[in-house]
């Protein structure tokens, strides 16, 4: 097939299966071997049509990961806007003691919102593509929650409610971004994603 | 992209989704003996060119209409294995409506010449 001019994005290992099931086919009928591979070769149609047609199939299933990239970034840029809101919204609360609800319930509920979008995104993405962008941005959103604890170590006076709060986000932000990027890394079985 | 013996040729390709999904419901089948099932019961007036109906599977699958697996067959042949999905059979149901609709319209106004 490849000698034929078919090269991927056609799907070789199916076609070949397609034409061998054929062959054996029209051997049964009582044609020879060498008459059934042109019959069935013919049927098949012209390389360079069929690979037209896949390459239609190609770029719309390019789109759709592209899309769906895109929303996954968004959905990581989501959860740090939370995490932007609430977070000056928590220091505020401990350098002045009144606490700012609003700030505090819309950015929770974005990044929670925003969380949940990912992980059902990168659960839905199998595609190979955009992979490197989205751990990318992945680990761009998980260093956004480490920083406060990086910075407390350069902060005087730093209480051991803050301590405990900085190493509790730090580690709240590995095990979730982490997990995405095993996620990504490792998606799941087709079949998985259908219950 | 097919040969249709008597059938117009966009009548065909307009077909082929809902063909798809009406022989998937009967439980899964490989591209093969879709191409068969199709030409038997059309009694050969219906015959798609056996590569052409690959991207319509595969676009039907990345649609998520349909899924796929490989198996084997009795002789240990390998053959990719298509049956339907939940949306799919919204679908199905779908072409159905819409080709009762055409087929009803056109069977009236065919009455109505003969009275």
């Amino acid at each position: 097939m490849l000698a034929a001019g078919l090269k991927t994005p056609v799907p070789l290992e199916e076609l070949e299966s397609h034409l061998r099931e054929d062959i054996a086919r029209r051997m049964q009928q009582g044609l020879t071997a060498q008459h059934a591979l042109k019959v069935a070769v013919q049927q098949i149609g012209p390389a360079n049509k069929l690979t037209r047609e896949f390459k239609k199939f190609n770029a719309i299933t390019k789109r759709k990961q592209m899309k769906r990239t895109a929303g996954i970034v968004a959905a990581l840029f989501g959860t740090v806007f939370g995490g932007a809101m609430v977070l000056p919204a928590l220091g505020r609360w401990r350098d002045t003691g009144i606490l700012h609800a609003g700030p505090l319930v819309t950015g929770g509920a974005v990044a929670i919102i925003a969380a949940c979008a990912v992980i059902y995104g990168i659960r839905k993405h199998r595609g190979t593509r955009g992979k490197t962008v989205i751990s990318a941005f992945t680990i761009l959103a998980g260093s956004f929650y480490v920083t406060p604890l990086i910075q407390a170590f350069f902060i005087p006076k730093v209480n051991g409610t803050g301590w405990i709060f900085c190493i509790l986000l730090a580690a709240a932000a590995i095990s979730f971004y982490g997990s995405c990027l095993y996620f990504i890394r490792h998606p799941p079985a087709p079949a998985a994603l259908e219950r | 992209m097919y040969y249709a013996g008597m059938i117009d040729k966009e009548l065909v390709a307009a077909s082929t989704e809902p063909l798809i999904l009406a022989l998937l419901a009967r439980g899964e089948s490989y591209g093969y003996e879709l191409i068969q099932e199709v030409k038997r019961l059309s009694g050969d007036k219906i015959n798609w060119t056996d590569g052409m109906l690959y991207p319509v599977l595969h676009r039907m699958e990345a649609r998520d209409l349909i899924k796929s697996r490989w198996g084997e067959s009795d002789t240990g042949r390998k053959r990719k294995y298509y049956s339907l999905k939940k949306q799919g059979k919204d679908a199905m149901q779908k072409h159905h409506e819409q080709w009762s609709l055409v087929h009803g319209v056109l069977s009236g106004l065919r009455k109505q010449q003969y009275v």
